[in-house]
């Protein structure tokens, strides 16, 4: 599976999997997660929820939740390995290379801090030196998010501000060491619709003004479409099909993608469907395709051999035994 | 507008636990025949009775005591004729230093066990933590005290053996701990400052007192702490492990803070609210629930002073210790209420 670092990426996962020991036994959200982010690109992954989209993202971070463990596969990060990262390697990679925007804004703010405190020390976290003082940079980052009076947010704290304030001071926050790759984690989910595209607006044209990179995960198919240029389709734990956004939105070839189009197909005004069958349970590991129960497509062969990976060209991938062009 | 609604709250608490305190207090008994014995003629009683003010209506004898009250008075002892205003600010020192010291031990193992056992459930300091809890909450406190002194007062001096084979005598030892006999080894108190012995002791520069009173003070601070700490340990261990979990904890790794800044940034300051409030409850209860820790070190506190008033049916220094007691509670909520105010944005809007 291992193909290695990819040419010039900025990001290669590579058959990540990790592994989760609850008290009911181990979860296996990840099986084998291949995933490339070039520099300066926009990314989405899409997939419904418990398909190992957040986790992909906190294994980037290298951010387990308690039991949790990266047990297989490689992180890359432009030519180092982040999993072999030491404790202040990893520090200082976390932040000013990649940093994380959170799903619900409020509660990814400690509720005891007041807005300055915490935008001060995440500008600190990284910065031997700062030239000039750190309150000034606060205001700064402030500013560039579109506050209108920087100096009253600060004073401020969480609960007093609302979702779409919140959400933005955490962009802040992840922008405040300079990271190279954004990673959103359904970063509008808990907002109100207005609100969602002003927030999603600011946060591309702040990306892009500092030539990062973002991945964005979503359960919203319309949400990826619409900043991504890249998509992958995640599913059970992997990234079943993955190109660029023209492709997938037209013609997908895995037969999940295609069913996760029809359910929010943006032509028609029809009621969305739903994919028959079960989402899988991830307390199973699945070597044979995961999709085999519900697709619609499935063959002998989807029964006996493991998933065959079809490198396409032009970044397409695609892991299913029908392949390519069958049609 | 918050301090106005605590006073009255505090106010309307302080009349409830006098009225409930006075009425029972009176419906249990009565002094007379403590303060004068029993063989004395129905005319002596009457006479000490109308003295007393015991003839009154109830109605009216709880009217003069809440005069009296509201200037300070708490009433004379009917047995030993002192003030027991006089009495308490002399015994009360004893209890709070004793209290004080508990809580002291019980910052020692309690809550650090707690933040540890928060951050690594299963780990062996988490199960040390666990082991102690049990071990306090199923023993009696006072059942406790006597076995501290039985081991390490009684036993050493009373070792005394020879190892047959290499001829090496064992024995006698000193005994570890001081005989439990209040709080201080026939020496007099240091001057009355703050009554903390071991306070007054240091301010008069005399350290061996300090030492010889800090020495007293241990086996009943660690009495009553092995059996009022397990809730604590308890409840830091769930606050740590709930604040560990938040998500704002996982962001702030996310940018790059390292582990020492959230573990003492967020995750203690938004676990300790809880630890702060339960501390401020354990220390109210021991003023009055170390009574038989008090007895069993014959320590001269409050709760032994209301044992002996509760023998003699003597009402004022019952009522006075509730009082007392109900007094330091309040106060002590109003103080931890002003911290989580000064440390809790939330509650300032």
């Amino acid at each position: 599976m291992n193909s290695g670092p990819a040419d010039g990426a900025l990001l290669t996962l590579s058959g990540v999997e990790v592994t989760i020991n609850t008290l009911s036994g181990p979860v296996h959200p990840l099986q084998g997660v291949d995933l490339e982010v070039f520099p300066g690109e926009t990314v989405g992954l899409v997939g419904e929820s418990g398909c190992g989209k957040s986790m992909t993202l906190r294994s980037i971070l290298r951010l387990m939740p308690p039991g949790g463990a990266i047990t297989g596969g490689t992180v890359e990060w432009q030519d180092r390995s982040v999993l072999d990262l030491d404790t202040d390697e990893l520090q200082t990679y976390r932040g000013s290379e990649v940093a994380m925007i959170y799903q619900n804004p409020v509660t990814a703010l400690d509720p005891m801090l007041s807005v300055e405190r915490q935008i001060v020390d995440a500008f600190k976290a990284n910065r031997e030196v700062l030239d000039g003082a750190p309150e000034e940079f606060a205001r700064e980052a402030l500013r560039d998010l579109e506050f209108g009076n920087p100096d009253a947010i600060l004073k401020r704290y969480p609960h007093q501000l609302s979702g779409g304030m919140a959400q933005r001071v955490n962009i802040a926050l992840a922008l405040a060491c300079g990271p190279s790759l954004i990673l959103a984690d359904e970063p509008t989910t808990g907002l109100d619709m207005t609100t969602q595209v002003r927030v999603l607006d600011l946060l591309e044209q702040q990306v892009h003004a500092r030539n990062a990179a973002l991945l964005f995960i979503s359960h919203d198919l319309r949400a990826v479409a619409r900043v991504a240029r890249n998509i992958g389709i995640m599913y059970a734990g992997r990234v079943v099909e993955f190109g660029p956004r023209e492709r997938i939105l037209t013609e997908p070839s895995h037969p999940y993608a295609r069913a996760l189009l029809e359910c929010v197909d943006l032509r028609t005004d029809e009621r969305p469907r739903s994919i028959p069958g079960l989402v899988p349970r991830m307390t199973e590991v699945y070597p044979l395709c995961a999709f085999r129960e519900r697709c619609v497509s499935r063959m002998a062969v989807c029964d006996e051999e493991p998933l065959p990976r079809h490198e396409l060209g032009g970044r397409r991938r695609l892991l299913c035994h029908l392949g390519p062009g069958h049609d | 507008m918050f301090l106005a609604n605590r006073v009255v709250v505090l106010a309307v608490v302080l009349l409830a636990v006098v009225m409930i305190g006075f009425t029972i207090t009176r419906s249990t008994g009565t002094p007379l025949y403590a303060s004068l014995g029993v063989a004395v003629s129905e005319a002596i009683i009457e006479q000490r009775a109308e003295e007393m003010g015991l003839n009154e209506p109830i109605v009216v004898q709880f009217w003069t005591y809440l005069t009296h009250l509201l200037q300070g008075d708490l009433g004379v002892s009917r047995i030993s004729r002192i003030p027991v205003a006089e009495d308490i600010a002399l015994k009360l020192p004893a209890t709070a230093e004793m209290v004080f010291f508990t809580l002291v031990v019980s910052f020692i193992w309690a809550i650090p066990l707690g933040v540890r056992a928060g951050l690594r459930p299963g780990g062996r300091l988490a199960k040390l933590g666990e082991g102690m809890a049990q071990f306090g909450v199923s023993v009696p406190a006072f059942w406790l005290g006597l076995l501290f002194i039985f081991l390490l007062y009684f036993l050493p001096p009373r070792i005394n053996f020879v190892i047959p084979v290499i001829d090496l005598a064992v024995g006698p030892f000193p005994p570890l701990f001081p005989p439990p006999l209040g709080r201080l080894g026939g020496v007099d108190p240091p001057a009355m400052v703050t009554g903390f012995y071991t306070v007054d002791a240091l301010i008069a520069g005399d350290f061996r007192l300090a030492w010889e009173a800090l020495w007293h003070l241990i086996l009943p601070a660690v009495t009553l702490s092995l059996t009022s700490g397990p809730p604590l340990f308890r409840v830091t261990r769930t606050a740590v492990s709930e604040a560990l979990a938040s998500p704002f904890v996982e962001a702030a790794y996310s940018y790059g803070l390292g582990r020492r800044t959230v573990l003492i940034r967020d995750v203690l300051r938004n676990a300790s609210p809880p630890v702060l409030n339960l501390a401020a409850m354990t220390f109210g209860y021991l003023i009055g629930g170390g009574v038989l820790v008090e007895v069993v070190f014959s320590w001269p506190g409050i709760g032994s002073y209301a044992v002996w008033g509760m023998d003699n049916s003597d009402y004022d220094v019952v009522l006075a210790v509730v009082i007392i007691a109900a007094v330091i509670y309040v106060i002590l909520y109003f103080i931890v209420d002003l911290i989580q105010f000064a440390m809790d944005p939330r509650l300032r809007d």
